[in-house]
């Protein structure tokens, strides 16, 4: 398997745990919308962002980022709070949660293999376009979309 | 309303997210229970202290800051006061390894990240012998 290859595999084990967990934990079916390798994206404006930094052989950054307001119907699903009602706070916790359960998921497939790694805790950060920057970057995208509902995943190798 | 003995079922939730503890804080409602939340494993073991370990169930998080899920099922199980508590650990630790940790550990059940409700409710009913509801 090519490197390219190799990071759309790993990519779409991602995807597909963000699909599960999402359709498990919030009843919400969300469809492929976009797949890139290499990705020259900057994340949309007005995102939540939650991050999991992925320590092994090929270490990495775990993404995931939606709206506002996307996030506050996925997390309004996940506990029943009213999105009205939802603090920052929730916001917060809830893209958290969902980064860990995605990256755990992952995480327990790939244990034992080449590409294995460990995880910190998850951590949140809002605001707009944030790039990052590293010359020899690699990286994944996906898109994800469910009616109003759009959610980024990008995993950026290190 | 379920009970046991002479007071209703009271369960504790051990979770850093504000999330995961608002999911089965639904759960609870559905089921009739009390709830009492720790955010992390030190304010788990002081609200123990504080009800005098009058706890039903533990549903304990792995991976939380400060002292994590797997040492406080540690000092639970070590309490003569707290070990016939049972622990259910609610994790995204899914790996064969970590089930078979827990439970060497005295988990007394395990539940891994995501679940549905249907499945989380299921699971504390079975966790209190009582079956599927």
């Amino acid at each position: 398997m090519g490197e390219a290859e190799s990071l759309a595999f790993r990519g779409r084990l991602f995807g597909e745990a963000l699909r599960n967990t999402v359709v498990t934990m919030a009843g919400i079916t969300l469809d492929w919308a976009q797949e890139e390798n290499q990705p020259e994206h900057i994340f949309q404006t007005e995102t939540v962002t939650g991050m999991m930094v992925l320590a092994g052989a090929y270490p990495a950054v775990l993404f995931l980022s939606a709206s506002r307001n996307a996030l506050a119907e996925m997390v309004m699903y996940m506990t029943g709070i009213d999105s009205s009602e939802m603090t920052d706070r929730d916001l917060d916790d809830g893209i958290g949660e969902l980064v860990n359960m995605v990256a755990g998921s992952v995480k327990t497939q790939l244990k034992g293999s080449e590409v294995a790694f460990q995880l910190t805790s998850p951590f949140v950060f809002r605001g707009k376009g944030e790039v990052i920057s590293k010359p020899t970057v690699s990286g994944y995208l996906a898109s994800f979309e469910a009616a109003q509902i759009q959610i980024l995943l990008k995993i950026v190798y290190i | 309303m379920p009970e046991r003995g002479s007071h209703n079922m009271r369960m504790m939730t051990v979770d850093d997210s504000s999330v995961i503890r608002k999911i089965i804080r639904s759960a609870a409602d559905v089921l009739e229970f009390e709830l009492v939340e720790a955010e992390d494993g030190f304010a788990a073991l002081k609200k123990l202290d504080d009800c005098s370990g009058k706890i039903d169930l533990i549903l304990l998080d792995w991976n939380m800051p400060g002292i994590n899920g797997y040492e406080v099922l540690q000092k639970i199980k070590q309490n003569p006061s707290y070990q016939r508590i049972p622990v259910m650990m609610v994790t995204t630790e899914s790996h064969k390894e970590n089930i078979v940790q827990a439970i060497q550990a005295g988990a007394d059940h395990y539940m891994i990240k995501p679940f549905t409700m249907e499945e989380l409710t299921k699971k504390i009913m079975e966790c209190l012998g009582k079956g599927a509801i």
